[in-house]
């Protein structure tokens, strides 16, 4: 039986990536990350094989992510992009570089269609086509068919 | 095969951590705190069915029907009030079951239903503004009189319809904004 504080250490960071691609503003990312980890809890229980543990957590995350979308009134994209990300490089300017690349591929993602973002948030988190597919309820080839697509707008978008 | 893309994008996506290690550190104390609440949950269900119990067999003994009154409350309505909150938590979405478009849809319904419940509210406001008209009606007609309890009364009532009103109109719009949203989602998730 798999336990929620080992979903945390194992997807904790990811959880929070996945809640950033739909939500801009800090605070509302971050109830939603705490939604998502509670339905993440009172699901766990009906997780019938821990090997889909990864396409199980990132399912949950996903529809979860979709409602708070739904609730909100306006498009997610409200305030300033997270006020303080640090990558741990000593370098000053490599740290604002990297962070500069790091807000504008995340800006880039928020931009995306959801049934791209969703792909392509799951290929960044190194999951397979099959763990992918599993996640939304796709078939492998769709799955193949969206990440292109995504990453053709996400290219486009970087170098405009 | 490689792709140099997704490679570099996932570095740079992977940028963000440092940052949500306080995230993930907060997660685990409202963890700990939603336990405290469900171990809670239960203590007071247990507290109130032992309290109902006790004061059925007080009310009994002493022949006090206050007592048997706060009985029926926690024995008969507290169970009620708890299975329907059990229902409306089997109303959410199954978030690990359904698909992102089921889930949509199933928000839309929601919404729906919800669009249909705020027509009930507003048909409230007009029967308290209904009510008022007839109070006035009968009294100019001689059968009662103008008086400060008249007052007070019409106060009242059209306070409450323009509360009434007021919300199911707020909630209303804002009810529209979460369809249009829905079916925006709706349309970009079915996008091949």
């Amino acid at each position: 039986m798999v336990s929620i504080e080992q979903v945390i250490a194992a997807y904790g960071p990811a959880l929070v990536r996945i809640a950033a691609s739909y939500e801009r503003e800090r605070a509302l990312r971050d109830d939603l990350v705490q939604e998502i980890t509670v339905a993440i809890w009172r699901a766990l229980s009906s997780l019938q094989d821990p090997a889909k543990l990864k396409p199980f957590v990132f399912r949950i995350a996903h529809n979860r992510a979709v409602s708070h979308v739904a609730r909100q009134a306006a498009r997610p994209g409200r305030a300033e992009l997270s006020e303080a990300l640090h990558d741990g490089e000593a370098d000053p300017e490599a740290r604002l570089v990297g962070k500069e690349r790091s807000e504008r591929l995340v800006e880039a993602v928020r931009r995306l269609p959801l049934a791209y973002r969703q792909v392509v948030t799951l290929a960044l988190e190194d999951l397979s086509y099959d763990d992918i597919a599993e996640a939304l309820g796709l078939s492998v080839s769709n799955v193949g068919v969206r990440l292109n697509r995504a990453k053709a707008q996400l290219k486009a978008m970087l170098d405009g | 095969m490689a792709d140099d893309f997704l490679d570099e994008a996932r570095r740079n996506w992977r940028a963000q951590d440092a940052e949500i290690e306080g995230v993930t550190a907060r997660l685990r104390r409202d963890l700990a705190f939603q336990r405290l609440m469900q171990g809670g949950e239960f203590v007071a269900a247990v507290i109130a069915v032992a309290a109902g119990v006790g004061f059925a067999w007080m009310g009994v003994v002493q022949g006090d029907a206050r007592l048997i009154v706060a009985a029926a409350v926690l024995l008969v309505l507290l169970p009620l009030l708890t299975w329907a909150a059990w229902r409306v938590r089997r109303q959410e979405p199954r978030w690990a079951e359904d698909e992102p478009v089921g889930v949509v849809e199933h928000m839309l319904a929601r919404v729906e239903a919800t669009r249909r419940l705020m027509s009930l509210a507003l048909w409230q406001a007009w029967t308290l503004v209904g009510t008022v008209a007839a109070m006035w009606a009968v009294t100019l007609f001689g059968r009662g009189a103008v008086d400060a309890g008249l007052w007070i009364v019409t106060a009242a009532l059209l306070a409450s319809a323009a509360a009434a009103a007021g919300w199911a109109v707020w909630r209303e719009r804002g009810l529209k904004r979460e369809r249009a949203n829905c079916e925006r989602l709706l349309e970009e998730l079915r996008r091949d």
